[in-house]
């Protein structure tokens, strides 16, 4: 087994997090830092392809209109639009990775994320339904994965572990496995 | 384990059930031949009630096709024959076709004879068997019958229509089948509770709603208004496209006056359109009367066993069953007049799917409308019957507030949104535009406040409490076992407030239109609750 795939209870004891979300109650563990590669690139190839269309759009307007205040004006809010995505793009992810963590109590599963609006969820062991590990293509290329983790609850019955390395989403779901057939939920 | 030792444990449940068979439903005489239930089929009135259903949903296309003929378009009635002829086919196929059986502890329904639509329900995971029955059907004898999972906001399975004798068979059979099997641990449990409660919990009454109740609950609600919009709505779809003009609409109103006596501007007219003010208020009202009569007239709910039995209607009979050990959340709601007339209503919500989407009859029965009804002294003895343990009086929980500066918060917004509301008035209308929300100000003031006081929260042993409204004041509980997963929340604006929202979530929620949500709670206190409560839902219990 690769050295950075930690059994999860390891891991929740070796890399107990410097700063946690408020009142040091519970140790959240820091997702893959990959991921953040993962966030940059599918954010990249949103920007480039925005950025590509912008230029189009650009040169079929400067031919249209000319170099005139109309499109001068244009240009400075799209360019300032455009920075704005960039920064999202190649800065955010790794603010947005500092504010997200997770972690294995022995009452659940909890998680917290949100730089702006801090949201912290927590899922008893009991109420588990079922749990999918799922991984897309540039995931796959980064070795992350996403662990989902249901409930029969409504308005938050889902939540979302986006951005741990795969093996460890797939030990992660066999521990919650473990944790859960001891009783039918439902 | 072995079919003989199946066999056994089946036999205490079959006699137990017999004797719980509801009696007003069929009068089961205990000679009569058994109706085998191997593989059974709808009664034979379902091919009339099938038309009938299919003839209601193809009125509207049928109605159009019936003007384009009024103007000599025949081709629309013929594409809509065809639709009739194929849909009320296809669906007597279906009927003739359906068949359902209950096997090896499985309701299995087969219908189709090209595609086969095959659906099999483990027994022991029906939650109920609920029943509606028209006017038509009791005529008759049928009913329609839902069978009922946990899972999904569909019924099961829909047999429309069975025989009441039909319908009787087939809840003994998943009844007794469904505790003779052991497969599920918590079955065992629910075996083990019922053989020792049984002779105590026969049938039991709990509750009938008398008329008169209705009536008050029909004068409080705005149901009425519900319908009057509807029919508004359905006029203003009809009118020719040429009278939906505002602009003509005032000449409407005006050709009205023709045929009003004369009144002058004095204070007869003032007196006069008070008078059909009140009027028409009182018809509105009326018809929230007419409307909770239809639903709910003959209202009885029986507890039996471990389950609740409710039955009501005056024309179409609805029968439904809601397990209590199903029940997630529990909302006592008191609107403004039925506070007046010290009433409360009770909706519940249980995990078997919301009924959020459209009023379906046996769904909307056994949740949103649970109990419609019931005056304010009677709550205490009724939430003990639906959680068995709790006591519930309101006076002695430890009621939490919102955060010590939420009112102020509140007010603030409020104290926004009145200055908004008078550069709103200035920019619509000049000079004295300000003035409406100048005046209305206080009032806006006044209500953030009573809206933040409220709030309130409370932790009691069993579960969540939490109260807010100022008109309609809810007060809805739900219980640790129940509690699926917990948010805490906090938007920069909480971070300066020093504030977060405190969320609850329940399966199933919806019906009960109240959620455990409590925004401006203290920071500490709600980090504290949240813990709590996570540390207390760890409990293992089933839904």
């Amino acid at each position: 087994m690769p050295e950075s795939t930690a059994h999860p209870q390891d891991e929740l004891s070796v890399s107990a997090q410097p700063e946690t979300f408020e009142s040091s109650d519970v140790a959240f563990n820091h997702f893959d830092p990959r991921n953040i590669s993962v966030e940059k690139m599918s954010g990249g190839i949103f920007t480039a392809v925005v950025g590509v269309g912008l230029i189009a759009v650009g040169l079929v307007l400067l031919f249209a209109l000319g170099w005139n205040w109309p499109f001068q004006i244009g240009l400075a809010i799209a360019l300032l639009l455009y920075a704005g995505l960039f920064y999202f793009t190649f800065f955010w992810p790794s603010i947005e990775h500092r504010h997200r963590g997770w972690s294995l109590t022995d009452v659940g599963l909890e998680v917290r994320h949100g730089v702006w609006f801090k949201h912290r969820q927590a899922i008893p062991w009991a109420r588990v339904q079922h749990s999918d590990v799922s991984q897309g293509p540039l995931q796959r290329m980064y070795g992350v994965g996403t662990l989902t983790v249901f409930t029969a609850g409504t308005s938050n019955s889902s939540v979302n572990l986006a951005g741990l390395s795969h093996e460890l989403a797939i030990e992660l779901r066999d521990e919650i496995l473990r944790q859960r057939t001891k009783e039918d939920v439902v | 384990m072995s079919f003989d030792e199946a066999e056994n444990e089946r036999e205490p449940a079959q006699e137990v059930y017999e004797f719980l068979a509801e009696p007003e439903l069929v009068n089961h005489p205990a000679d009569t031949e058994v109706v085998e239930l191997e593989t059974s089929f709808l009664h034979p009135s379902s091919l009339v009630f099938t038309v009938i259903s299919q003839v209601r949903q193809n009125l509207i296309p049928a109605v159009l096709a019936l003007f384009g003929a009024a103007r000599g378009n025949y081709t629309f009635v013929a594409i809509a024959a065809v639709i009739f002829v194929l849909s009320i086919g296809s669906a007597v196929f279906r009927y003739l076709t359906l068949r359902y059986s209950i096997r090896d502890g499985e309701l299995t329904v087969q219908s189709g004879l090209f595609f086969r639509r095959l659906r099999k329900v483990p027994t022991s995971k029906i939650q109920n068997i609920d029943l509606v029955q028209n006017l038509l059907h009791r005529l008759i004898g049928v009913a329609e019958v839902r069978v009922e999972t946990a899972s999904g906001t569909e019924p099961e399975a829909t047999l429309r229509v069975l025989s009441l004798k039909q319908v009787q068979h087939l809840r003994d059979r998943v009844k007794s089948s469904a505790m003779g099997s052991s497969n599920v641990e918590s079955d065992d449990e629910t075996l083990a509770q019922s053989q020792q409660e049984t002779p105590a919990a026969a049938v039991t009454e709990v509750l009938k709603i008398p008329s008169w109740w209705l009536v008050k609950a029909g004068l409080a609600s705005n149901r009425g208004m519900v319908l009057v919009g509807f029919v508004l709505g359905l006029y203003y779809q009809n009118l020719p496209t040429e009278d939906r003009d505002l602009k003509n609409m005032r000449e409407q109103i005006r050709g009205l006056t023709d045929y009003l006596p004369d009144l002058g501007d004095g204070w007869m007219l003032w007196l006069t359109l008070a008078a059909a003010g009140m009027l028409l208020l009182f018809l509105v009202r009326l018809l929230g009367v007419g409307w909770f009569m239809l639903r709910f007239f003959g209202y009885r709910l029986n507890q039996v066993g471990d389950d609740f039995k409710i039955s009501c209607g005056l024309l179409t009979k609805v029968s439904a069953t809601v397990p209590i050990k199903r029940i997630q959340f529990v909302s006592i709601h008191r609107p403004l007049i039925m506070r007046w007339f010290g009433l409360a209503s009770i909706r519940i919500e249980t995990a078997g799917g919301s009924a959020k989407r459209a009023e379906d009859a046996t769904k909307s029965v056994s949740k949103r409308w649970f109990i419609p009804v019931v005056p304010e002294k009677e709550v205490q003895q009724l939430m003990s019957l639906i959680r068995p343990g709790l006591c519930w009086t309101e006076g002695s929980f430890e009621w939490q507030s919102l955060a010590e500066r939420a009112t102020s918060r509140f007010t603030r917004a409020a104290i926004f949104f009145s200055i908004l509301l008078m550069v709103v008035g200035l920019a619509a209308s000049q000079p004295w535009g300000w003035v409406p929300g100048l005046v209305l100000s206080p009032l806006i003031v006044g209500y953030a406040i009573k809206r933040s006081r409220s709030n309130k929260y409370a932790r009691i042993g069993d579960g969540v409490i939490y109260r807010s409204g100022v008109f309609t004041k809810k007060t809805s509980v739900t219980f640790f076992e129940k509690i699926q997963g917990l948010n805490v929340s906090q938007s920069p604006f909480d971070r300066r407030w020093g504030m977060r929202t405190l969320s609850v979530d329940t399966a199933a929620a919806g019906p009960a239109n109240h959620r455990i949500s409590i925004r401006f709670l203290d920071e500490q206190f709600a980090i504290g609750e949240y813990q709590e409560i996570l540390r207390r839902s760890a409990v293992r219990a089933s839904l």
